[in-house]
């Protein structure tokens, strides 16, 4: 009973108001939202009109700005016949300056008459923390969804592995769906390496002391190729995100909320350190890590004009890619080919690891032992920060059965060059005995003896000169000696026929006497059969000359015809010169 | 007293002498030795027995021969052609010495082609390795003396038949001369004058002039043989077998021939 008397009266208090204002009031006024917000929150003014009005005019909303409006919405209602009217115009603004804020008078004509609103204080305060959705989201996405890239090291050495490992943490009651990247980092200056990962796997981890869901959105392994510092460009993902609100639906289960998030994992710096300059060895060339260098050689000894196989390998850590093996040296009268490289690198999230090899192929064209010089490679110990050099040992490769060695021709000549062609094809033995001289030996060439053995002959033959010339200077004394001795003996012989020269009997008897008593002194032969003849034969054996002969025969002739015919004493004067000649003569030539 | 002054004194004496003949006879000894270390394989031990001859001032083109196949053994490349150099130095005609070398030169890094030599120089070096040096001297010694007594037997004979014989002989006799003598003082100069040396280091780089800002050349390995042609503080020119020519620095070249 009590009931109905309120609800009637109730009724009749409305009826009597709506017919007051439809009859006499026109109303016009302004509304805000709050009057007071923080200066990270929206404001609403309505601007409310119970009679149809014209020419609306806002205020200037100094101190805010508009961010959306003015926006007009008539309602018409009849209730029991009766019409009731409203007109609002709506704006959304948002503050400019804390402090207290004027929303001043906003004018409207209605029926002619101008009405003014009633200026309303806003107070603006300092940024509230989750404006605007704090009144419907239970939780809000930063505090509960990071992408976070980390690195192992943030000041490596060049060419230092450095991963970098991206992860996604979110934690209840968020819940994510559909992540795709928006931006891709393209890791300029930095030789980089992305590990693939097959499925995403969601697992428990920690961030910031607390646990959240984690997932490894990516990884890369990256190699930086220039010093000093650099940036790693952020990774962004863009993901659809279900945020649960304040609010529950019919059944009372939680409303979530879908919306799209864009995540990036911010911009990191890395601090690239040089190598150092101090103790940098020669055959570096910029590898870092730790490795092994072996040498393997197929076959130790092999006959010539066969291939052998020299395998040079570099395994160990680090930037086995980047790194270039050195050159093999070998001996020149090998025929070498052109190394096949090949890789077996892998890439952890820890770097390269592996091994890269050449493989040379050798061919030794003549016989001997061919020594291979070991081979030097040098890296950077990035964990014990020095420089290490390993060298392989040093090998030797015994060719036998084949050439011994290259002749090479003479290009003008076409003959061969070398200066032996060797009998048998091995290395020779020793020599077992020597005569061993002193080093500093004086040669023979421009010593005193030479110069002495030079000039001896020519005083041999000097000498030999002098003393022959002094043998014809005697010589020719000689014979006139003999000469003296002939006349000598011819005086001898002949002075019996002299001391008779004017007796002719007594003169050419005696010359003749003296003639064969001279031949036979001279001749040694006996008196018996001493004819003219005989003598002129025996003188021609003695090789006296023939005139001389000749004459002799015809002064004896003469000798034996001047006993029986007159001369005159002149021819006996004459024969007795010419018998002293022809002893003289006789004498030289016997 | 005193003649135990006398006896300790000859003691002495016979002592230090018992120990000069074991000195004299070392030499002889020490190569005996090397090549039994040798024939057993110690190789170390025989180069060095036969360097400690060369040391104590003797050699021989054997005993460099020797040394030169121990070094060899030793897969060591430049001593191994430095010693069968300095035994062909010696001996030019050394045949062992010049085949072993070509399997020394087979282990050397660089195969440098020498430069052709005309014929006439070819004809040159054999007539001038015909002989030794003293062996040109004794010969030019021979030829005086043949041109003299030839003289001597054209003026001492009376027949002009044999005399124009006797005075051809002893014109060809004094060319013969000269020509030995000429040869003898070429075998003179060739002792000092190209200076060649071996390389000992395992590489050294040629630059074009003396001094690290010039241009780099080429590089040199072990074992290469060069023609000394100046220095400059410790910068050496070189030339090599194929003509060309640079400066090393620091480089441990071993002199095949004595400087004079």
């Amino acid at each position: 009973m009590m009931r109905i008397r309120i609800w009637t009266s109730g009724i009749f208090l409305m009826l009597f108001l709506g017919s007051f204002s439809l009859w006499g009031q026109v109303e016009f006024r302004a509304q805000v939202s709050k009057k007071r917000l923080g200066i990270n929150e929206r404001l609403r003014v309505d601007f409310v009109m119970n009679q149809n009005g014209d020419d609306f005019s806002p205020p200037s909303f100094s101190g805010f700005q508009v961010v959306g409006g003015p926006n007009q919405s008539i309602s018409n209602s009849w209730v029991n016949g009766k019409r009731t009217f409203s007109k609002t115009y709506t704006y959304f603004l948002t503050p400019e300056r804390k402090g207290k804020l004027k929303i001043g008078q906003a004018q409207i004509t209605i029926d002619d008459e101008v009405f003014k609103s009633v200026p309303i204080d806003v107070t603006v305060t300092a940024a509230v923390k989750n404006p605007g959705e704090t009144d419907q989201d239970l939780v809000n996405i930063e505090d509960n969804l990071h992408l976070v890239a980390e690195i192992s090291k943030a000041s490596p050495y060049l060419n230092e592995a450095v991963t970098v490992v991206y992860k996604l943490y979110f934690r209840s009651p968020l819940s994510i769906s559909n992540p795709r990247e928006v931006d891709t980092p393209t890791f300029s200056n930095f030789w980089s390496h992305i590990i693939r990962i097959p499925q995403l796997r969601v697992e428990q981890g920690t961030y910031k002391g607390e646990s959240y869901n984690v997932v490894v959105w990516r990884k890369a392994v990256l190699y930086p190729q220039k010093t000093g510092a650099m940036d790693i460009e952020p990774l962004t993902v863009r993901l659809n995100v279900d945020i649960p609100t304040r609010r529950r639906d019919f059944f009372g289960n939680r409303v979530y909320r879908p919306v799209q998030h864009t995540l990036t994992s911010g911009t990191r710096k890395l601090r690239v350190k040089p190598l150092p300059e101090s103790g940098k060895p020669e055959s570096f060339n910029g590898a870092v890590g730790k490795f092994e260098l072996d040498l393997i050689l197929s076959k130790e000894s092999l006959k010539a004009s066969e291939s052998f196989q020299a395998q040079l390998k570099l395994s160990g850590q680090g930037n086995l890619k980047l790194v270039q093996l050195p050159q093999l040296v070998l001996p020149g009268t090998m025929e070498v080919y052109e190394p096949e490289h090949s890789e077996q690198v892998k890439t952890y999230l820890s770097g390269m690891r592996g091994s890269i090899q050449d493989q040379y192929t050798v061919v030794p064209q003549y016989q001997g032992q061919y020594p291979i010089p070991p081979v030097e490679f040098s890296y950077f110990d990035p964990k014990e920060e020095v420089y290490k050099s390993i060298r392989t040992a040093a090998l030797s490769v015994d060719v036998y059965d084949g050439p011994v060695a290259q002749t090479p021709t003479n290009p003008l000549t076409g003959a061969s060059v070398k200066k032996e062609v060797p009998q048998t094809n091995t290395f020779r033995f020793i020599g077992l005995n020597t005569a061993l001289q002193p080093i500093n030996g004086v040669y023979f060439w421009n010593s005193g003896l030479f110069y002495g053995l030079l000039v001896l002959p020519f005083l041999i033959y000097f000498i030999i000169w002098m003393v022959i010339r002094k043998q014809q200077a005697f010589q020719s004394d000689r014979v006139a000696v003999l000469q003296r001795e002939s006349n000598r003996l011819a005086k001898k012989y002949l002075s019996s026929a002299q001391k008779s020269l004017n007796d002719k009997g007594h003169f050419y008897e005696a010359l003749e006497r003296a003639m064969f008593q001279y031949l036979r002194s001279k001749l040694r032969i006996e008196m018996d059969g001493f004819s003219k003849e005989r003598i002129a034969s025996i003188l021609a054996e003695r090789k006296v000359a023939a005139e001389d002969i000749k004459a002799l025969q015809s002064l004896l002739m003469r000798c034996d015809q001047a006993r029986f015919t007159p001369l005159e004493a002149s021819a006996m004067e004459n024969d007795y010169q010419e018998a002293t000649q022809i002893i003289a003569k006789l004498d030289r030539a016997l | 007293m005193r003649k135990q002054l006398i006896f300790t004194s000859l003691l002495f004496c016979l002592f230090i002498g018992g120990l000069g003949n074991i000195y004299a006879q070392t030499t002889q000894e020490l190569f005996e030795k090397a090549n039994q270390d040798y024939n057993n394989g110690l190789f170390q031990q025989a180069v060095e027995s036969y360097e400690k001859i060369i040391s104590s001032g003797e050699h021989s083109d054997i005993l460099y021969y020797n040394i030169a196949n121990s070094y060899y053994q030793l897969k060591r490349v430049g001593p191994a052609v430095y010693y069968y150099e300095k035994a062909l130095w010696l001996n030019p005609n050394f045949n062992d010495a010049k085949y072993n070398l070509s399997f020394a030169e087979n282990m050397k890094i660089d195969a440098i082609e020498p430069l052709p030599q005309t014929q006439l120089q070819q004809l040159f070096d054999s007539v001038l390795n015909l002989f030794s040096l003293d062996t040109w001297a004794i010969l030019t010694l021979l030829g005086l003396w043949g041109a003299l007594l030839f003289w001597g037997l054209f003026r001492w004979v009376a027949f002009s038949s044999s005399k124009r014989v006797y005075f051809g002989l002893s014109i060809a006799t004094l060319l013969g001369t000269l020509f030995c003598a000429y040869f003898s003082w070429q075998a003179d100069q060739r002792r000092f004058d190209p200076r060649y040396a071996i390389l000992w280091d395992a590489k050294t780089q040629v630059q074009s002039e003396p001094n690290l800002r010039s241009e780099f050349l080429f590089e040199i390995h072990e074992g290469t043989k060069v023609q000394v042609l100046d220095a400059l503080e410790n910068w050496q020119q070189i030339q090599l077998a194929n003509g060309s020519i640079g400066w090393v620095k620091n480089a441990q070249l071993m002199q095949i021939n004595p400087t004079p």
